[in-house]
């Protein structure tokens, strides 16, 4: 009940933080209801999470500063009372009905989902153990680590509040809602431009797109950060529809709030910050996107900037990077680089494709995409000819609609994106799949009216699309089924779900808080109690783990520095036998790590479908010391 | 047959080529789904 009520005080907050805004902007006039609801839930939900960095850096992440600053912001929510022009209303059709129903069954399946443990290894890494940590440090702490360690945290600050006063369970919930909010937001924008029953289905259709089911229940933020992606598109066509400067701040706070989320929330502001300055007001309205974005996004980027000298940590560290931390420096900045951007990308990065890349990741997805069974399925695909037809036959009305604002933005994203990003995987372009969807379908849909034979394929697209998607994440949640059915036991549903799980309940019961653990298992150390060091030989500079070091003795010196007293290692079988990686399978050779219990378990290509192939792998845990740490 | 009515065949054409080609790449997916399921 604790977890329930928390995350309800978390949703009021972000509404009423939300509507304070808007109200204080002036920006609520000509909304509908409907449309304030959203909008001031996703406006809240940026500055909930950029309210607690401050509480953060100050030390106060303890119980009564985060209750104190949600009921504050709870108490906004009056600003929501009779705010905004009624909304259209009116009885659904059977169409409409089916649709609910769908969407109703889509939400008791995220429901089942969110009230088992967390089993993304994401997850499990840092989007729910980074505020982890921090809450029991009792403020944010500098992590020197890329991808996943120095990186912008705003929608992990809401996770936050909800594993601070909840604990895991309001998290999940929490993480559940929040996804359920982008969706409402898409159906409300969508009913601008689209009737009921095709705004549901543009709904059901994107919350069940594989990487949305994938995504939402767990933490990883992309989801989340479409709200962002859809509130400052929406003030981006307002503020070019209007020519009103305060929807030019809202655009570029929601935009700033994208960059606080994530690195790649600086391309996404790059591609509304060109929309904002193609019109006639685009000084004054250019200046108020661009302050409120700065605001909104820079408190990461300075976090990073005091503790590397790098305010995107590590994509500018060659040049801007301190040279005096154990944690990073230029060489393993280099073997980091040299392994990750060619491992990440698949395809070469062409004009040819940049075109084709939807298509590929559609049809044959390289690994790299990570398309396949959590990519964007079938249905841009199906309605593309629709679209294409549609947006011919209108094509002299399309200069007056903001979609062509919604489809400018994303297309210079999607390019910036394409050129620059260092990973093509493609939920990391998730953001901005809803005004993908929502374009696609309004063309579509309008080439119908003119030529009625065409409904009833694109009917048949759209219901195929459904079946297919709730068909996988009615999978998706057997688990979870499984999970709450056999009477909730969390050990066993993390035993069968988290590889090596078994070991990290083992350190717990039998090490130290003086012990430290060295490990590379990461989707273990959301469970670790005990301190642990995460180090691979590209995440970190302390222990050199290259594959070519042999240097036992140098090794000895670098792991007692950091006060390394045991290690969790995964055993890699040989034509001999097995090792661990090669510089610690030296230390192990030469006796300075010795085997204190060993984990047999067995491994999964899926969660949801243990037959799509499974295999066995052993962990050990270790303890280093003995006459091998002795010699040399 | 008129422009409109061969415009909704192609439609046709298209939904069905490019859903069985979406379908192709999950071939071992849905083997699996139906060993898991005990109908294979």
């Amino acid at each position: 009940m604790t977890a329930l009520g928390v995350v309800l005080l978390e949703v009021l907050c972000c509404l009423g933080l939300g509507a304070t805004a808007l109200r204080l902007l002036r920006v609520a006039d000509g909304m509908d209801r409907d449309e304030h609801l959203v909008v001031a839930f996703a406006v809240g939900f940026g500055l909930l999470g950029w309210l607690i960095f401050p509480l953060g850096v100050a030390g106060l992440l303890a119980w009564p500063w985060l209750l104190a600053l949600l009921v504050a912001g709870a108490a906004g929510s009056v600003y929501l009372w009779r705010a905004g022009l009624p909304t259209a209303s009116g009885r659904p059709d059977a169409v409409g009905w089916t649709l609910i129903a769908v969407i109703a069954a889509v939400m008791a399946m995220d429901g089942a989902e969110a009230l088992a443990p967390p089993v993304d290894a994401d997850t499990l890494a840092y989007h729910f153990n980074h505020p982890r940590l921090f809450l029991e440090a009792g403020r944010i702490e500098f992590i020197l680590r890329p991808l996943d360690g120095a990186i912008p945290y705003l929608i992990h600050m809401t996770y936050l509040a909800a594993l601070g006063l909840g604990g895991e369970l309001a998290a999940t919930l929490w993480t559940m809602v929040s996804g359920w909010a982008v969706g409402a937001f898409l159906y409300v924008l969508c009913r601008r431009h689209l009737g009921r029953n095709w705004s549901l289905a543009v709904t059901a259709v994107f919350l069940t797109t594989p990487a949305a089911i994938y995504g939402a229940g767990s933490g990883q933020v992309e989801m989340r950060m479409a709200l962002f992606v859809l509130t400052a598109a929406w003030a981006t066509a307002r503020a070019l529809e209007t020519g009103r400067l305060r929807f030019a701040v809202l655009g570029g706070a929601a935009a700033g709030f994208y960059v606080g989320a994530k690195y790649l929330g600086l391309l996404f502001a790059a591609g509304c910050g060109l929309a904002v300055l193609v019109q006639r007001r685009w000084l004054a309205h250019g200046a108020a996107f661009g302050a409120a974005l700065a605001v909104a996004g820079f408190q990461w980027y300075l976090w990073n900037a005091v503790h590397t000298g790098d305010p995107a940590f590590p994509m500018f560290f060659q040049w801007l990077g301190r040279d005096d931390m154990v944690l990073w420096n230029t060489t393993v900045d280099t073997a980091f680089k040299e392994f990750w951007f060619p491992w990440e990308r698949a395809v070469p990065r062409s004009v040819l494709w940049l075109l084709l890349y939807p298509l590929k990741a559609t049809l044959d997805p390289p690994t790299a995409f990570q398309a396949g069974r959590i990519g964007f399925g079938p249905y841009g695909l199906l309605i593309l000819p629709f679209a294409a037809l549609g947006v011919w036959a209108f094509r002299r009305n399309i200069r007056r609609s903001p979609l062509l604002v919604y489809a400018a933005v994303t297309a210079v994203f999607y390019a910036l994106w394409f050129f620059t990003g260092s990973s093509q995987r493609i939920r990391h372009i998730l953001p901005v799949l809803p005004l993908v969807l929502l374009c696609l379908t309004v063309a579509a849909q309008r080439l119908t009216v003119t030529a009625g034979g065409l409904v009833r394929p694109l009917a048949v697209a759209v219901a195929a699309t459904l079946c297919l998607q709730v068909t996988g994440q009615a999978l998706f949640s057997v688990n979870a089924y499984r999970y709450l059915a056999g009477g909730a036991d969390r050990a066993a549903f993390l035993r069968d779900n988290v590889l090596g799980y078994d070991a990290a309940v083992w350190i717990n019961a039998h090490l130290k808080p003086v012990d430290r653990v060295l490990t590379s298992e990461r989707q273990l150390l959301y469970f670790l109690d005990v301190p642990y060091f995460f180090a691979t030989d590209v995440s970190q500079a302390a222990i050199d783990l290259r594959g070519d070091n042999t240097d036992a003795a140098a090794l000895r010196r670098q792991v007692a520095a950091m006060g390394i007293t045991h290690a969790l290692l995964g055993r890699v079988p040989t034509p001999q036998g097995f090792e661990y990686s090669r510089p610690l399978h030296r230390l192990w050779e030469v006796g300075c790590l010795r085997v204190l219990k060993s984990f047999h378990m067995r491994t999964t290509r899926s969660r949801t479908l243990p037959a799509l192939s499974s295999g066995e792998r052993t962990f050990d845990v270790l303890t280093l010391g003995g006459r091998g740490c002795a010699e040399g | 047959m008129t422009r409109q009515s061969l415009l909704a065949t192609l439609m046709w054409v298209w939904v069905a080529a490019a859903l069985a080609a979406y379908l192709f790449q999950f071939r071992q997916l849905i083997d699996a789904v139906l060993r898991t399921l005990g109908l294979a």
